[in-house]
């Protein structure tokens, strides 16, 4: 290329008397709405996923009998002789520790931590509700599951031998603060009395209405477990590695295994769903910029004839004719991929900064519509934009390079 | 001497059905350095005629050699690089770029060929003074007259410095005096130059300052004569 493309093309692209902007802008919002989108679609699963994955491990091992449900899919009231009955049959872990650091040195492995999990009850006074007892060490349990947004009260590192953890909804019911003591009794008749030490909320209902965090030992102790556990827990430094993990744990042992995506299939089904409609829209609007960009292009490259044709009788070959309208083509969809992305960005700042006045969410003040930008989506956009450009010069281009001189000039 | 073209049988035809022969076996030849006038009624095959010596269309028959070159083994580039290095075009409308300025226009044809040197801006800058054009550098095609315009259009046809120049009515859409001036600076640059000008024109008068006459009928050749200058002088005196 000698620069005479360059040349010609630049100059048709700022000299177009309104075609450049209708054909950038085209593609502009096409960009725009696709960073737009993908923000406001990532922010919104962030969030999900954080609701869902944020209060469990990412994969738990557990010796529990095949019809202990997990804690979050108890519906009915959980009586006594229920209770009794699911964890009577529950297996223990030996040997926990070799088992733990086997789990840690698989790749992907962040935290290994055990716990201790039965149900009990807990009691204040008069008072008394089911429970959902989890005996954990928790320096490591803050790592394993995010506890850093969730506690509303009080110090989850406190919890031990004395001091639990309850959940907002469980506080309500029976009317505690932090400070206050409770007593817990285990479905094998142990009971002990603690002093709450913190206030969580797991953001769901569940697990804010039954669990109790306690100290390992001392939930050892409640469930007559000596030095056993019933569960490891695990946080993977990738959550979506869990299923990849999870295997590899089947691999050693003969224990249940269940990574979050397992327990959670139609959730992640619905994502995907999500994202694949915000793909169809996305593409489609991307389409429909193409189009209008071609054919505005086509348009353009009519009303050029003359000056193609003259440009031909000068000795520009069809290749040169060709690449002047790909070359615009390309301008119009980097032009579209700045501004598309310029003002996608700046709106999914100005969204992102719109607060609820007051209300406050995992320790941040609670955003109107949560966006996730990520530079991805722009550097994404920005390539499909070029592409658009391309691909919607195609044809105009092929155009104009057939366009026979004679024919352009005899019209005149 | 070779010519710079030479034309053997050449025909066209246009239309697939129904066929208008708009050339019917023409022979014919231009040597370096000629002026030539093509003369004939309206639709006896002129642009035709010019069209296929300037290798912007191909023949349906025989055969036409430019500067050597027989244009049937070229493509479509290889003619388009032909017309770039040996031909200069101009029209009855100059087709200057609207966007660009007019050393932009005049350097165009250089742009698409070649790295444009420094002789290569100072040959075209001394044409647009050649021309009167001198102070105009800058300006926009639209903001010259007619005449200016129909310059800029000549001097972009020498930029490449080609062999020959086809001239398509060019002083058809100037009033008789700024056409009589147009054509009055061609015959001077083929002094000057030593280009072969060959020109298409309606204008008996003007014709007659041409060194040879081509005049078409029906897309034959009717008559190809040298003007003797004497003779033309004193046509002209008659017809003044
Ligand atoms: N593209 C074309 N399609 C069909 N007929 C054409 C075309 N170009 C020229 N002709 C016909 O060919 C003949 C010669 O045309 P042309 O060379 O333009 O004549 P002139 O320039 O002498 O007026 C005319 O009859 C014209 O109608
Ligand atoms: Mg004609």
């Amino acid at each position: 290329m000698r620069g005479f493309e360059l040349k010609i093309a630049w100059r048709h692209l700022i000299k177009s008397h309104g075609q450049t902007e209708l054909t950038v802008g085209a593609v502009a919002v096409g960009v725009l709405l696709v960073v737009f989108l993908s923000s406001l679609i990532n922010g919104l699963q962030i969030g999900l996923v954080e609701d869902v994955v944020g209060s469990i491990p990412h994969i738990s091992v557990q010796a529990a009998s095949p019809n202990a449900k997990p804690l979050w899919r108890i519906t009915d009231k959980p009586s006594m002789s229920t209770l009794e009955k699911m964890t009577t049959r529950s297996k223990r872990i030996g040997e926990w520790e070799r088992m733990q650091a086997a789990i840690a040195a698989i790749p992907g492995v962040r935290v290994v931590a055990p716990a201790v999990e039965g149900d009990g009850l807990v009691t204040r006074g008069a008072m008394t509700v089911g429970a959902r007892v989890i005996g954990v060490i928790p320096d490591e349990q803050i790592r394993v599951i995010s506890l850093k947004n969730r506690i509303v009260e009080g110090d989850f590192t406190k919890v031990d031998a004395q001091n639990i953890a309850i959940g907002t909804k469980m506080a309500d019911d029976l009317g505690v603060k932090v400070g206050n003591r409770l007593r817990v009794t285990s479905n094998l008749g142990v009971t002990e009395s603690f002093r709450v030490a913190a206030i969580f909320d797991m953001g769901i209902e569940q697990i804010n209405e039954t669990a109790v965090y306690m100290g390992l030992e001392a939930a050892q102790a409640m469930f007559k477990l000596g030095k056993d556990v019933t569960n490891i827990h695990i946080r993977s430094a990738e959550m979506y590695d869990a299923n990849a993990i999870a295997n590899h744990i089947r691999g050693i042992t003969t224990l249940t295994v269940t990574s979050w995506m397992e327990s959670n299939v139609s959730f992640l089904d619905t994502m995907r769903m999500q994202n694949t409609a915000a793909a169809i829209i996305q593409g489609m609007t991307l389409m429909a910029s193409a189009f209008g960009v071609a054919s505005v292009m086509i348009v353009f490259v009519v009303q050029k004839s003359k000056d193609i044709g003259i440009l031909k009788s000068m000795g520009a070959t069809c290749k040169q004719i060709r690449r002047v309208f790909i070359l615009e083509g390309l301008g119009v969809g980097l032009g579209g991929a700045l501004l598309g992305s310029g003002i996608g960005s700046g709106l999914c700042f100005l969204v992102t900064s719109l607060k609820i006045p007051g209300q406050m969410f995992g320790g941040k003040q609670a955003t109107i519509i949560p966006m996730q930008f990520d530079l991805n989506y722009v550097l994404l956009a920005s390539v499909v934009a070029l592409a658009m450009g391309l691909v919607a010069s195609i044809i105009p281009a092929h155009r104009a390079a057939k366009l026979d001189p004679v024919e352009a000039i005899r019209q005149g | 001497m070779t010519p710079i073209v030479e034309a053997v049988e050449l025909s066209k035809s246009y239309g697939d059905e129904i066929k208008t022969w708009a050339l019917r076996g023409v022979d014919f030849r231009i040597d370096q350095g000629e002026f030539i006038a093509i003369v004939g009624a309206s639709g006896s095959g002129k642009s035709t005629l010019l069209n296929l010596v300037g290798a912007l269309d191909r023949p349906s028959a025989g055969a036409i050699y430019i500067d050597g070159t027989e244009t049937s083994t070229l493509d479509d580039s290889g003619l388009a690089r032909l017309r770039g290095d040996t031909i200069g075009f101009v029209f009855q409308f100059h087709y200057l770029l609207a966007e660009f300025n007019v050393l932009e226009n005049a350097m165009m044809p250089l742009w698409i060929r070649r790295r444009v040197s420094k002789d290569d801006r100072k040959w075209v800058k001394e044409l647009l003074d050649r021309v009167g054009l001198g102070g105009k550098f800058k300006s926009k095609p639209a903001e010259l007259s007619g005449g200016q315009q129909q310059r800029v259009a000549i001097v972009r046809a020498l930029a490449n410095r080609p062999k020959l120049i086809l001239a398509d009515e060019p002083t058809g859409n100037l009033d008789s005096q700024n056409g009589a001036l147009v054509f009055e600076l061609l015959t001077e640059l083929n002094r000057e130059l030593g280009i072969a000008f060959m020109l298409v024109t309606h204008d008996d008068r003007l014709a007659c300052k041409a060194q040879r006459i081509v005049a078409m009928e029906d897309g034959n050749i009717a008559a190809d004569y040298k003007v003797d200058q004497v003779e033309a002088a004193s046509h002209s005196a008659l017809a003044g």
